[in-house]
């Protein structure tokens, strides 16, 4: 343990009421922070606009892909089933008639085109949500804290990473002390 | 806005909506001089049913809306229930309005169901299946609807550019009798369902089943107005379940009895499910509109805000998919199986003008709305959500019109149409705005509108 070198990865600031978090939280938006975070017992309603947290970019990436979905099974059947042109020479389609309804007929190719969407939509929801939220990793210097077990608890926590372009380790300090925390500590990683 | 007025959330002397009951009573009584003057009596019978079932889908998608929110015991919708229990407290007004129709038809003056009324009628005096079948000679007798043309059987009879396949040709008659032999056997043996008596009583009942609700949720609801006493609450979250069975057997078999016997033949077993679903997005889009409405006047204060107005769009855009997913469910599977039987009620509503109407339903009752509605931004900018949902209540109408209204013949709006529905309408808001400004806009007294006050997305 002696001979580790350690560098400062982020201060931890503890409250004690869920009015104390939100008031901080209030202060260090409007100090202009982005890499920080708030860490409660349970979700708590008003914390997203005390925090000056923007709407999430998932519903968008599910759009897009559904819309992908939509125009990748619209495309398949249509060049497997009923056009018999040749794309980029890997050969054509072959036209079907399937329950005496035209090639190609479209009301058939509905639930496929729904199906193909919501799958995508479904899909990409989830991996897009995983990779907003940087998920999966498998550690993070924040449980180096043995206080921070309480934030499954009972009590409230503020975080500032080091990587914030705000962050400097007098300034941060003394505006989490500002905000009148139960306790403030800075959590160090080991560099590797 | 007064600070009195803040406080007890009532219309109280607003300048529109204490005289909003006005409007719809003057359009009430020139609608009805229009029907009454332009209409033959044919029309009349078709375009009456119109405007009452599409008056009585608002009522009922606030049945709906009220029985659910008790039955999760939900908060989030507690700010706004008051406006969708003053709809749904007009169940009476429908009821006195659908008793002339109903007697219409039971007395033979309102002759819209004549295909299984006769053969019903047949019956009784004895006629089988045999007998009914061997009158098809005069086919045009008995169909009430085929001069329009639009019958698939009618269609491979007298049309030979439709049956023109060479090997089909020489059996095309004898095989058209027997499909006219199988239209007869089919409605005959309905009659035990579908005869005049039995059509008039389970019509009252569904009139019955439907005030008893609505009065007593609505009566509770005022009650708790005055003593506060949570005891209201509990009663009807117990009978919510009940009442919320009750209510969808009466309206899906009311869709059945007035719309789907329009085609005395043809049967879809979700057909009351897409009533249901139109209901429910009719019903959402009005309560945003007049809670909109109050909420721009100053009426309700802050307690139905921009978060309660997302929630209800929410609910109504999924609602726009439930039933593009049912209306959409119930054609492909009759398009693919192809059955002349069951193809016939959609060849009408393909031929004779009404194929624009029904591109007009996919397009402006899912496609626009969907893309127009999906996003969270689009939900909250309110006046866009006015603008929709207008849309959204027009298209409800179309949608309505679409399943009466090509049992009567070839697409044309007439006066009469759009009197009858001035008319029912018109009555049945003026009983709602009248109602409306003579209670308290929030439910004062339910143990949960605090927190419905407090409502807050999260992302």
């Amino acid at each position: 343990m002696a001979n580790e070198t350690k560098k400062p990865a982020l201060y931890l600031a503890e409250y004690g009421t869920p009015n104390a978090i939100a008031r901080a939280a209030m202060r260090v938006r409007d100090a202009g922070y982005q890499k920080w975070d708030c860490h409660t017992p349970y979700a708590m309603h008003g914390m997203d606009e005390a925090m000056g947290l923007k709407p999430t970019r998932i519903g968008y990436i599910s759009f897009i892909f559904g819309m992908i979905g939509l125009a990748t099974a619209v495309f398949m059947m249509n060049y497997t089933n009923a056009f018999s042109f040749n794309l980029l020479n890997i050969g054509a389609g072959y036209p079907l008639v399937v329950g005496g309804k035209p090639p190609g007929a479209f009301p058939s190719m509905v639930p496929i085109i729904f199906e193909l969407g919501i799958l995508l939509c479904g899909l990409s929801t989830f991996f897009g949500l995983l990779a907003i939220i940087k998920l999966p990793r498998h550690n993070h210097p924040i449980f180096e804290s043995e206080r921070f077990e309480a934030a499954s608890d009972d009590r409230f926590f503020i975080s500032i990473e080091v990587g914030d372009q705000k962050f400097n380790l007098d300034g941060t300090k003394a505006l989490l002390e500002a905000t009148d925390p139960i306790s403030l500590e800075l959590i160090e990683e080991e560099v590797r | 806005m007064t600070e009195a007025n803040k406080k007890d959330y009532r219309v109280g002397n607003d300048a529109f909506w204490s005289r909003a009951w006005v409007a719809p009573l003057v359009l009430a009584i020139a609608g009805g001089l229009v029907a009454i003057l332009t209409a033959d009596a044919d029309r009349l019978g078709y375009a009456y049913l119109f405007g009452l079932f599409t008056t009585a889908t608002f009522m009922l998608g606030g049945l709906f809306l009220v029985l659910v929110q008790f039955l999760t015991a939900s908060y989030w919708g507690v700010s706004s229930r008051r406006i969708v229990e003053v709809v749904m407290s007009g169940a009476p007004v429908v009821a006195l309005l659908a008793l002339p129709f109903i007697g219409g038809v039971a007395l033979g003056k309102i002759n819209i169901y004549d295909e299984w009324q006769s053969a019903a009628a047949h019956g009784e005096h004895g006629d089988d299946h045999g007998d009914s079948a061997s009158e098809s000679d005069s086919p045009s007798d008995e169909h009430g609807t085929l001069e329009m043309g639009a019958s698939v059987a009618y269609a491979q009879d007298h049309g030979s550019d439709a049956g023109a396949d060479e090997t089909a040709h020489e059996e095309e008659h004898a095989h058209t009798s027997q499909e006219v032999a199988l239209h007869h056997q089919i409605i005959s043996e309905k009659t035990g369902y579908l005869n005049t008596n039995g059509w008039a009583a389970r019509g009252i009942g569904y009139l019955i089943i439907w005030c008893l609700i609505a009065l007593a949720y609505f009566g509770w609801s005022r009650r708790q107005d005055d003593d506060r006493d949570p005891k209201h609450t509990l009663r009807m979250q117990r009978l919510a379940a009940p009442a919320l069975i009750l209510f969808a057997l009466s309206l899906t078999f009311a869709a059945f009895d007035w719309l789907m016997s329009l085609e005395a033949a043809w049967f879809s077993t979700i057909f009351g499910v897409i009533i249901f679903a139109g209901s429910a997005v009719a019903i959402l889009a009005l309560t945003i509109l007049i809670g909109l409405s109050l909420y721009k006047r100053g009426l309700v204060g802050d307690a139905i805000n921009i978060e309660h107005f997302h929630d209800l769009s929410r609910l109504m855009f999924g609602f726009v998919c439930f039933w593009s997913y049912v209306q959409f469910s119930q054609w492909m599977l009759i398009w693919y199986a192809g059955i002349p039987e069951e193809a016939t009620w959609f060849h009408k509503r393909w031929e004779g003008g009404w194929m624009f109407v029904s591109y007009l339903l996919v397009f402006g009752h899912f496609v626009a709305p969907f893309l127009l509605l999906i996003s969270r931004v689009q939900k909250r900018a309110l006046r866009w959500l006015q603008v929709m949902c207008f849309w959204v209540i027009f298209m409800h109408i179309v949608d309505i019109y679409w399943f009466i209204m090509p049992q009567a013949g070839g697409f044309q709006v007439q006066l009469a149409d759009v009197g009858a529905l001035l008319f029912v309408g018109g009555v049945f808001f003026a009983y709602v705005f009248w109602q409306l400004g003579r209670v308290p806009l929030l439910p004062v007294g339910d143990p949960r509108l605090q927190r419905s006050l407090h409502l807050h997305q999260i992302y």
